[in-house]
């Protein structure tokens, strides 16, 4: 939801994992406990740079002591702002504003068994959901793949704490061994598969998925930034109610363009994830770039994100 | 009536002797497109184990169907769903009457229902209209107040 209440937090301890990730235990100011957070949860923090404020979006774990709530951030190259940030300009003891958690990648509860596929630091929500899992023993299962062993953010803590039921995969060194999604062909009936990591992986697992036969409903995954739009071209919108007319242009969102415009639409992931900021088509033919709505949703071109979907030419909002 | 699922990589036929007919166009589109198929004509509940072990070995992306007499398409129904299939996995139909359960909005007494839109719930007397909402926890459709 449009959710404007922020938490503020102390860093109690900063942990390099690898070279390139570093994890943070943030905890309450005043001693008591942060909010609890179901398994794929995430909280946005709101980092005070001088240009203002960056927001960025991390999913939460806790692997130490309750109450506390952690994140883990891999310095990005470039980096956008939020992991140059994190790494170089957040010490111990600094205070910092986070959001609420929000869950917009939750677990099924109709699923037999669970299956999580993981690339580099997009092993973060799974260490909350296997956590969840573990308590309410229900079956599950690890794909993660990492450059080495070295680079593999939490190797130890999962090797120790699920033994059985996680698979690593290493692109150099010794014993090389990609993750492919060809492991997707042998999940029984009842699994649900959930991916985490780069774009292309992705993408190349859900389109694998999905022809293997996997209905929608089964699989999962999560963006921390919006889909990659290599052909954004601008277009135009007419507000049905009021007949005022705006153009989006290439480097904006039709949700920034209507924020600026006074139109209050609420939203909440940034990414196509959630549904928040949906809005209504009346007529016009949209680019979708969502996770969010079905394939029937999508080819009835009357509805839209505004946070990541486009539209061709001239498109009738029913606002 | 049953429609094809494209991009399945396997359909698993169930049907009773009633339900067949009801399969054959889905076969012949199976058979046309070469897409992997088991086909089962039950007989017997005696068959219940080779039932559970068939499901218990399906794979993600098997679709399934279900034909046949009311009892029959319930039975291998919940069976699927204990190992695993949702409604995204599968269809069923039924050939003859159906019997559903009603629950009345007043007294939430459970009525016995086949083809009938109106009927009396037996428990409190309130004229219900059979509606087409659903719970799949009560397994049962929802009884309104018949408005005059």
């Amino acid at each position: 939801m449009h959710q404007k209440s922020t938490l503020e937090v102390r860093v109690k301890s900063i942990i390099k994992e690898t070279a390139t990730i570093k994890r943070f235990t943030l905890q309450a100011m005043n001693g008591s406990k942060l909010p609890p957070f179901s398994g794929g949860s995430h909280i946005t923090t709101h980092l005070p740079k001088a240009s203002g404020a960056l927001e960025r979006s991390y999913s939460v774990f806790n692997l130490s002591e309750p109450g506390s709530i952690e994140i883990a951030v891999r310095l990005a190259e470039p980096s956008t702002g939020g992991s140059e940030y994190w790494h170089h300009h957040v010490s111990e003891g600094d205070v910092l504003k986070v959001s609420y958690p929000k869950n917009h990648f939750p677990l099924s509860f109709q699923a037999k068994h669970h299956v999580f596929y993981a690339a580099g630091i997009g092993i973060t929500p799974f260490l909350s959901m296997m956590s969840e899992l573990s308590a309410k023993k229900q079956s599950f299962e690890l794909h993660y793949a990492a450059k080495s062993k070295e680079q593999c953010a939490f190797f130890d803590f999962l090797s120790q704490t699920y033994p059985g039921q996680c698979h690593f995969y290493f692109s150099e060194g010794e014993n090389r061994q990609r993750l492919s999604a060809k492991l997707l062909m042998d999940h029984r009936i009842g699994t649900h598969v959930y991916f985490c990591g780069p774009e292309k992986m992705i993408q190349e697992f859900t389109i694998a998925a999905k022809s293997y036969g996997y209905p929608e409903f089964n699989v999962h995954y999560e963006r921390f930034a919006p889909p990659e739009k290599k052909d954004a071209v601008p277009f135009w919108i007419t507000l049905k109610q009021s007949g005022k007319q705006f153009e989006v242009p290439e480097e904006s969102s039709l949700l920034d363009v209507l924020h600026q415009n006074g139109i209050d639409i609420p939203f909440s992931c940034r990414v196509g994830g959630c549904g928040t900021c949906e809005v209504k088509v009346a007529e016009g033919e949209i680019d979708h770039y969502d996770a969010f709505l079905t394939d029937e949703q999508r080819d009835s071109n009357r509805t839209m994100l505004s946070c990541v979907s486009r539209g061709k030419g001239n498109v009738l909002l029913d606002l | 009536m049953f429609s094809y699922m494209e991009g399945k990589r396997k359909f698993l036929f169930c049907m009773d002797s009633e339900g067949v007919r009801n399969l054959n166009f889905l076969v012949c589109q199976a058979l046309n497109e070469n897409v992997l198929f088991d086909f089962h004509i039950f007989q017997e509940e005696s068959e219940e184990s080779f039932v559970n072990n068939w499901f218990s070995k399906q794979k993600m992306g098997a679709y399934l169907y279900i034909s046949g007499k009311e009892d029959f398409v319930k039975r291998i129904k919940d069976k699927a769903i204990m190992a695993g299939f949702t409604e995204h996995d599968m269809q069923s139909l039924i050939n003859g009457p159906v019997n559903k359960k009603l629950i009345c909005c007043t007294c939430h007494g459970v009525n016995e229902v086949s083809d009938q839109t109106h009927v009396v719930c037996v428990h409190c007397g309130q004229e219900l209209e059979v509606s087409d909402h659903y719970s799949r926890r009560l397994d049962a459709y929802l009884g309104y107040v018949t408005i005059k």
